[in-house]
């Protein structure tokens, strides 16, 4: 049986079963559930079961799975079915959606390569929520410093997390139009030369020789007394011995 | 009255090493050699000599000038390492 065909089963399963309760109808459920009744409370998940569903749609292009953010949608729905008082007056589906929303962001959050604390990933909500306020009031992404400051947590801890919080990416995956290239494709290697510096070096220094072949002979000769390059000592017509190096070699 | 201040070059001045010689020593050289020269003369055919190589860069990249190029002492220390380098090829 494939995904289709199970979640087709599910919808099929949920529209036999699950019948919009009234407001009168779910106090009366959650108290029965209050004194200890499973069928109440049973009666109460299957009824919202759909609005489980409904939330866990709006996950559906998270690259997840699509049934496990339906069951965990539906676990979030039994914790607000446990933890529902009708004594506050709200409806259920209004209490619900928060422990539906909230099972759902934790199981995909988890999946994360990178496993973080609740606290951390609570943290890294919170820098993406300053992150993107400060780029709507001032037009640019805040440094790591600013965030620490506005949280009130350390530079060092908000740099860590902003390292940890990078979604990895699989460098075989297809892109462009007709998948033709991966992500690998796109990246350069380092540890090789770069052909274009080579041919520019290459270039300059058939300019450099261009120009060390157009010197006169003084100014070659300047040149490498100047920066002490030795002469080719065999060569006497053009660098002729001087009369005091001579006297120094009979000496 | 202060002296004047004189001009003073951004990245220093060049200098040469051990086996280098002074614009005074060269002349001295060149003239035992049988091609008379000041020093001044040296200096003079010292940086036509510089101004040629920095001519070839700024061809490629004319972001400076061949003045400024020729009397950077960066410049000189890279031609000089380059003329040591190659000079068994020149």
């Amino acid at each position: 049986m494939n995904n289709n065909t199970v979640l087709k089963k599910y919808y099929d399963d949920m529209s036999a079963v699950s019948n919009l309760l009234t407001a009168d109808q779910e106090k009366e459920l959650a108290k029965l559930r209050e004194s200890g009744d499973k069928r109440a409370r049973e009666k109460m998940i299957e009824s919202n079961l759909k609005l489980a569903l409904k939330i866990a749609n709006q996950y559906r292009n998270t690259n997840n799975s699509f049934e496990d953010i339906v069951q965990e949608g539906n676990i979030g729905l039994i914790k607000a079915v446990d933890k529902f008082d009708w004594r506050k007056g709200y409806r259920f589906s209004t209490y619900a959606c928060w422990w539906i929303r909230q099972s759902i962001q934790r199981h995909l959050q988890s999946q994360s390569h990178v496993k973080f604390p609740s606290g951390s990933r609570y943290l890294i909500w919170k820098i993406n929520n300053v992150r993107k306020e400060y780029e709507e009031e001032f037009g640019v992404l805040p440094s790591d410093a600013e965030v620490a400051e506005i949280l009130g947590e350390t530079e060092k801890k908000v740099a860590n997390l902003r390292i940890g919080m990078q979604w990895p990416v699989n460098i075989d995956q297809p892109i462009g139009e007709d998948g033709s290239r991966t992500i690998g494709d796109m990246i350069p290697d380092e540890s090789t030369e770069d052909l274009s510096k080579e041919i520019d070096s290459d270039i300059i220094m058939e300019k450099m020789r261009e120009a060390f072949s157009s010197l006169s002979e003084r100014e070659e000769m300047v040149l490498r007394l100047r920066f002490g390059i030795s002469e080719d000592e065999t060569d006497h017509e053009r660098f002729p011995i001087s009369q005091e190096k001579i006297n120094k070699l009979n000496k | 009255m202060s002296m004047p201040k004189g001009q003073k070059f951004e990245h220093g001045y060049a200098t040469v090493d051990n086996e280098g010689l002074g614009y005074r020593e060269i002349a001295v050289e060149m003239t035992e050699r049988g091609m008379p020269m000041k020093k001044s003369m040296a200096r003079n055919h010292f940086r036509s000599a510089m101004r040629k190589f920095a001519k070839t860069i700024c061809d490629i990249n004319p972001k400076v000038t061949v003045e400024q190029l020729a009397d950077d002492p960066r410049f000189q220390s890279a031609i000089a390492s380059y003329i040591k380098r190659e000079k068994t090829s020149l």
